[in-house]
């Protein structure tokens, strides 16, 4: 198997020696390992802040409102980039050390009480998509019929009530090819974690190109843009699949590309 | 004296939080010649980028729907592979990986060397990858001209090309309208990266200036503001124009 594998790659242009080696294949799945973890863990704490976000900005109290629309469009107009300089060099610029003392905070800093690399990341991350998930979500909450939810208030259901029982858990299944495409974006915005320091996909590629001994830049990031790929397709894949069943095609229909409903009219 | 405590606290926060903006303020005028070339190259970078990628996503969106599959496939593989890698990864291959080509000689250019400087890779990288976004954009607009129309254009004697040309694309733009606002806005954002290539736009500038004066809060607000300068009205201005589009087409 591994001859029949170093016979391709001998027969590809361009050089292909470090592919042969298992060890740099290791090198790279370990970093996609480390990029999967993060977006994971910065989707699920998104969806989390996100629809909390998009409760408060429909709640009736005028400051909440207030506040989570700054939130909100803050975050989401701004670059990511810049979100993480902020956290990364603006965190480093605060001690932090008392995280050491409460039981997995001392994952969150380095020993000196300064914000770890990864964490810095999903941090930014998080900041970011929290405020495009809230607006995804405040879509689908919209989306649902109003009667829905003021039946729940009939029934003696506070707001936040009707929106845990009722209106999020709608909205959720309504948005979510919105929500994956969502983390589609993450998915591939990890990758610049490389440039405040995290050891993920595109940095050890470069640690791989940039050794003298290989020098393979071009071969390189096709493999690792490959290994972006793979993901994100087979999860454009699933969300094109989501976004074809009966419960998101009305939802779908009416925020799509507007102009979609005259499919109808213009032409009967 | 609970309330004591409360309301000396929130002055004192108010107070900490007027004295920021007052630094924020402080900082860019401290360091005016850096701020605005950084801002012009941004600017500069999106809009020349935008241009490009709305005329080359045009392109794509009607091979993309021709009638010829070859056509079909390619352009379908370039709008997959550059919405699914991330745009730094494109980035780092236009600035680092494209020199490696073999070089050759082109008659009446000289010698093709496949070297970009850091405006062009970024110019480059923007490009393709923002193409492939306003290509679906404008596809979108362009399966949602009535098919209807279509007849009636064929029928009318006006060939494919024409009918392409003349009756759907300006229906199709007109819906993707918002949607290539919103794309702009995104661009202004993602143009913060070709600053890992070398260019001193926006936000490598205020970095410049946070790594000589230490104050990074105060330099990387500053930038966040300018951003948000650009960001906020673009985005006011898709959704207002969604509504509007929305409506007439009603």
């Amino acid at each position: 198997m591994t001859d029949l594998w170093v016979a391709f790659l001998d027969h590809l242009p361009g050089n292909w020696e470090v592919f042969k080696q298992w060890v740099y294949w290791e090198f790279l799945l370990k970093a996609l390992w480390l990029v999967t973890k993060m977006a994971a863990i910065a989707i699920v704490l998104s969806i989390v802040i996100g629809t909390a976000m998009a409760v408060a900005r429909l709640a009736p109290v005028r400051a909440v409102r207030w506040l989570a629309t700054t939130y909100v469009e803050g975050f989401r107009a701004t670059p990511l980039l810049l979100l993480l300089f902020f956290v990364f060099f603006g965190g480093g610029r605060i001690d932090m050390s008392w995280l050491l003392n409460i039981p997995f905070g001392d994952n969150l800093v380095d020993d000196a009480g300064r914000i770890d690399r990864f964490w810095a990341a999903v941090v930014a991350l998080t900041l970011y998509n929290s405020a495009v998930v809230a607006e995804i979500m405040r879509a689908g909450i919209l989306s649902i019929s109003k009667g829905v939810i003021e039946a729940g208030r009939a029934l003696g259901l506070t707001y936040l009530q009707t929106m845990r029982e009722i209106a999020v858990p709608m909205a959720l299944r309504r948005m979510a090819p919105g929500l994956v495409s969502q983390l589609i974006t993450l998915f591939k915005d990890t990758s610049l974690a490389s440039i405040i320091g995290v050891f993920e996909l595109i940095r050890r590629g470069r640690l791989i190109y940039e050794n003298p001994a290989n020098g393979n830049a071009i071969e390189v990031l096709l493999v690792v843009g490959l290994m972006y790929f793979i993901p994100c397709y087979l999860l454009s894949l699933v969300a094109a699949r989501l976004a074809e069943g009966p419960e998101t095609r009305a939802v779908m229909d009416a925020t799509r590309a507007p102009g979609a409903e005259t499919k109808v009219g213009v032409g009967a | 004296m609970m309330l004591v405590f409360f309301v000396s606290g929130l002055l004192d926060w108010i107070v900490g939080l007027a004295q920021f903006a007052r630094d924020v303020v402080q900082i860019i005028q401290d360091n005016p010649s850096q701020f605005r070339d950084g801002y012009w190259l941004t600017i500069e970078l999106t809009v020349l980028s935008m241009v490009f990628a709305t005329l080359f996503g045009g392109i794509v969106a009607l091979l993309r729907t021709s009638d010829f599959w070859l056509l079909r496939f390619f352009s379908g593989l370039y709008v997959e592979a550059f919405r699914n890698t991330p745009l730094l990864l494109q980035l780092y291959f236009f600035f680092f990986a494209l020199p490696k080509f073999p070089r050759f000689d082109l008659p009446l250019y000289g010698e093709v060397t496949w070297l970009l400087s850091p405006f062009e890779a970024g110019l480059l990288g923007l490009t393709l990858y923002t193409g492939a976004y306003t290509s679906e954009a404008l596809r979108s607009g362009l399966i949602s001209v009535d098919k209807g129309q279509n007849e009636a254009a064929r029928s009318l004697g006006l060939n494919y090309v024409q009918t392409r040309l003349y009756v759907i694309v300006p229906q199709a733009v007109r819906i993707a309208i918002p949607l290539l606002t919103s794309i702009f806005s995104a661009l202004f954002r993602n143009s913060a990266l070709v600053s890992v290539i070398g260019v001193t736009e926006l936000l490598q500038a205020a970095d410049n200036i946070q790594q000589r004066n230490f104050l990074t809060f105060e330099a990387f607000t500053a930038a966040g503001i300018l951003y948000l300068a650009l960001t906020l009205p673009l985005a006011w201005a898709s959704a207002r124009l969604e509504h509007r589009v929305g409506r007439s087409s009603r």
